[in-house]
């Protein structure tokens, strides 16, 4: 027994070596800048790039969110299991809290995912910095006309507009110093006892503000209590929530209408899960860094509230859709569900009630919206970056017959047990025999599939849609 | 922390299929990269061998970074104390976003292993998260061990006998075989 282990001990370290350095790999062991665990995605394990937070306040990366999610029903949240049904865009504030922290680890992951974006064809939103300075600064109206998205340079790779933004870096950088001369205005207001709060914040700055040779980073390396405001108080975040559409609000400055449909002051987008619980990871970050400021702010609000307000707020934290929604088109009665196709503006995934397709956008992702979405325009660009314009035209989508996805399933089922997918036609007419538990029983179905493509797309359209097109009525839409 | 789950075949990937068909394979191109899958489970490997967690471990078999070897110790006061078991986890390529598909390599009278060495545990099913791990998979074995499901057992002899735990541990001891290295 004992030489077995010995050899084994040898063994795995030999292996361990090998499998370390195969040449596929340059990551784990040359991280010469170490970040905070805190920080660590749950889900690909490194650092945080382009951070979306759940509304039950975890963080994982745009992709590992999008990967992780169902596209029969209601999404979880891979840590907490919290029930979601959008997902939530990018959480700026957070990219570019990253962005300062960690330029070097930061950049890294810019280019791997880059990398695999070219790769599999499909982009994640670009974020670009002035914008998003311009919405978290004080000017609101100019918020208002800016999009969600940067719609410039979509088509582009991020790498080129990365090198393209450069030419811009002047307007850049002034829009970047004056929102500096706000945020200075903003922090001067909030510290009461200004004197003690400036010099933790100075010596943060200090502290966090690191070399590196990239001017890009350079312009915007310095970590401040201005990176982390509130978009309504415009004070340092305290109790900070992410809202579905990616903006970050102290939970009290959040006030929640009596029909519970909340919608952000800057970007006017529903938000749809009632109040998001706040961003733990967030606030352990706020308290660490700017330790007395945050004190001080939990001093002034539990001055001002007498607590009634949090069990008022407690109310709105629900799922959004009940769980039977998904079930119920699957029997016949109850709203159309498009399984595997998501919303371009809000996100729902998948959509309930219309699909309203664009026929115009060439991307093979495909660019939709829900019917809330379709009535309201958004001039915003896809969230894949699919390049959608106003004047594209619309087209009404019917969801996939269950059959026909039956008998898909089952076809490809019958190929992966190695017989003639024709002789196995039963399948053709099997309907779901009892309500409720119809997608997990077409779950199950699918258990033996071993190379299930790992993935659904946000519009699964072709091949399911392709057929659809001759017998399903379509009508066009201008938008 | 891990429950047992009603037993769905011989199978680990409850997660949904594309809507994509098999006769058209529309979407031939990968979203997850092999890259990231194998970053990932290097991660996995550095943070274990760190870790030193006591009572499990965990390698990947020869050169193949897909196919891992874990081991799991029994718990002490339960009647698995002192026993070791084998077990082989293989990757999908789209792991974390399907489950490692788990199976004992040791022998183990278990109610919710049958004599395949297939575990019957949901987060390895329909209750898979792409935060667990190898570590949490093994942990969560390791705590099956001591607390079966005895309501949808693998094993129905080993259910049977679970509520007298002194046969239970004689039992085992007849019927366990240390692994081989």
């Amino acid at each position: 027994m004992e030489e077995n282990n010995n050899n084994n001990s040898k063994n795995i370290d030999n292996n361990f070596k090998a499998l370390m350095k195969s040449p596929l790999q340059h990551n784990a062991l040359e991280d010469d800048e170490d970040f905070s665990p805190e920080f660590q995605c749950c889900v690909c394990l490194e650092l945080l790039y382009k951070p979306v937070v759940l509304a039950c306040g975890h963080i994982s990366c745009f992709w590992c969110v999008f990967n992780a999610m169902n596209i029969w029903h209601e999404s979880n949240c891979p840590v907490c299991r919290h029930p979601y049904n959008h997902f939530p865009s990018i959480c700026q504030l957070l990219h570019f809290l990253l962005m300062k922290l960690y330029p070097a680890i930061y950049k890294k992951r810019e280019r791997q995912v880059t990398e695999e974006e070219k790769k599999s064809g499909q982009f994640s939103p670009e974020v670009e910095y002035h914008i998003f300075r311009s919405q978290t600064s004080k000017d609101v109206d100019s918020v208002c006309n800016s999009l969600h998205f940067p719609s410039q340079e979509q088509t582009k790779l991020y790498s080129e507009s990365y090198s393209s933004r450069e030419g811009k870096s002047s307007s850049c950088m002034q829009s970047f110093e004056t929102a500096v001369e706000c945020g200075d205005d903003t922090t001067l207001k909030s510290a009461t006892s200004s004197e003690s709060s400036e010099a933790t914040a100075n010596s943060t700055i200090q502290e966090c503000s690191l070399t590196v040779n990239d001017l890009e980073y350079k312009a915007h390396n310095q970590f401040s209590v201005d990176d982390l405001p509130c978009a309504a108080c415009k004070r340092m975040l305290f109790q900070p929530v992410v809202l579905n559409c990616g903006h970050v609000y102290c939970e009290s400055c959040i006030v929640v209408p009596r029909d519970g449909n909340f919608r952000c002051p800057i970007c006017q987008s529903l938000h749809p899960h009632g109040l998001p619980s706040v961003c733990l990871i967030l606030e352990h970050f706020l308290e660490e860094q700017f330790s007395d400021l945050y004190a001080e702010r939990r001093k002034a609000l539990r001055i001002q509230t007498n607590g009634s307000t949090q069990a008022q707020r407690h109310a709105h934290r629900s799922a959004s859709f009940p769980k039977n929604v998904y079930s119920s088109w699957w029997v016949g009665n109850g709203p159309k569900v498009h399984v595997g196709v998501g919303c371009d503006f809000c996100g729902m995934s998948p959509i309930i009630g219309e699909r309203y397709k664009c026929k115009d956008c060439t991307e093979r992702i495909g660019f939709d919206l829900c019917e809330a979405c379709y009535n309201n325009p958004v001039k915003t660009p896809g969230r894949f970056n699919q390049q959608h314009k106003p004047e594209h035209k619309f087209e009404i989508m019917q969801p996939a017959d269950i059959n026909d996805l039956l008998y898909r399933m089952n076809a490809e089922l019958s190929d992966d047990e190695g017989s003639d997918a024709t002789e196995n036609n039963d399948g053709v007419s099997r309907t779901p025999e009892s309500s409720g538990d119809v997608p997990e029983d077409l779950e199950d179905n699918t258990n033996d599939r071993e190379n299930a493509s790992p993935n659904y797309f946000f519009s699964v359209d072709a091949s399911i849609d392709a057929e659809d097109d001759s017998d399903e009525p379509s009508s066009d839409f201008a938008q | 922390m891990a429950t047992v789950n009603g037993y769905q075949g011989n199978t680990t990937v409850a997660a949904p299929p594309t809507g994509t068909a098999a006769k058209q394979p529309v979407n031939t191109v990968k979203t997850v990269d092999t890259q990231s899958v194998l970053k990932r489970l290097q991660s996995e490997l550095m943070a274990l061998m760190m870790s030193g967690d006591s009572g499990i471990s965990a390698f990947p078999e020869e050169d193949n970074i897909f196919c891992w070897k874990g081991t799991i110790h029994g718990s002490k006061d339960t009647v698995f104390e002192g026993t070791e078991y084998k077990l082989s986890l293989s990757f999908p390529n789209d792991y974390p976003f399907k489950p490692p598909k788990v199976k004992f390599e040791t022998g183990c009278f278990h109610p919710n292993v049958d004599v395949y060495g297939n575990i019957c545990l949901d987060i390895l099913q329909d209750k898979w998260s792409s935060a667990y791990d190898v570590r949490t998979i093994l942990l969560s074995i390791q705590s099956l061990l001591g607390e079966p499901n005895i309501s949808s057992p693998l094993n129905s002899q080993a259910a049977q006998l679970w509520c007298n735990q002194e046969e239970y541990r004689k039992m085992v001891e007849k019927l366990y075989k240390p692994p081989s290295a």
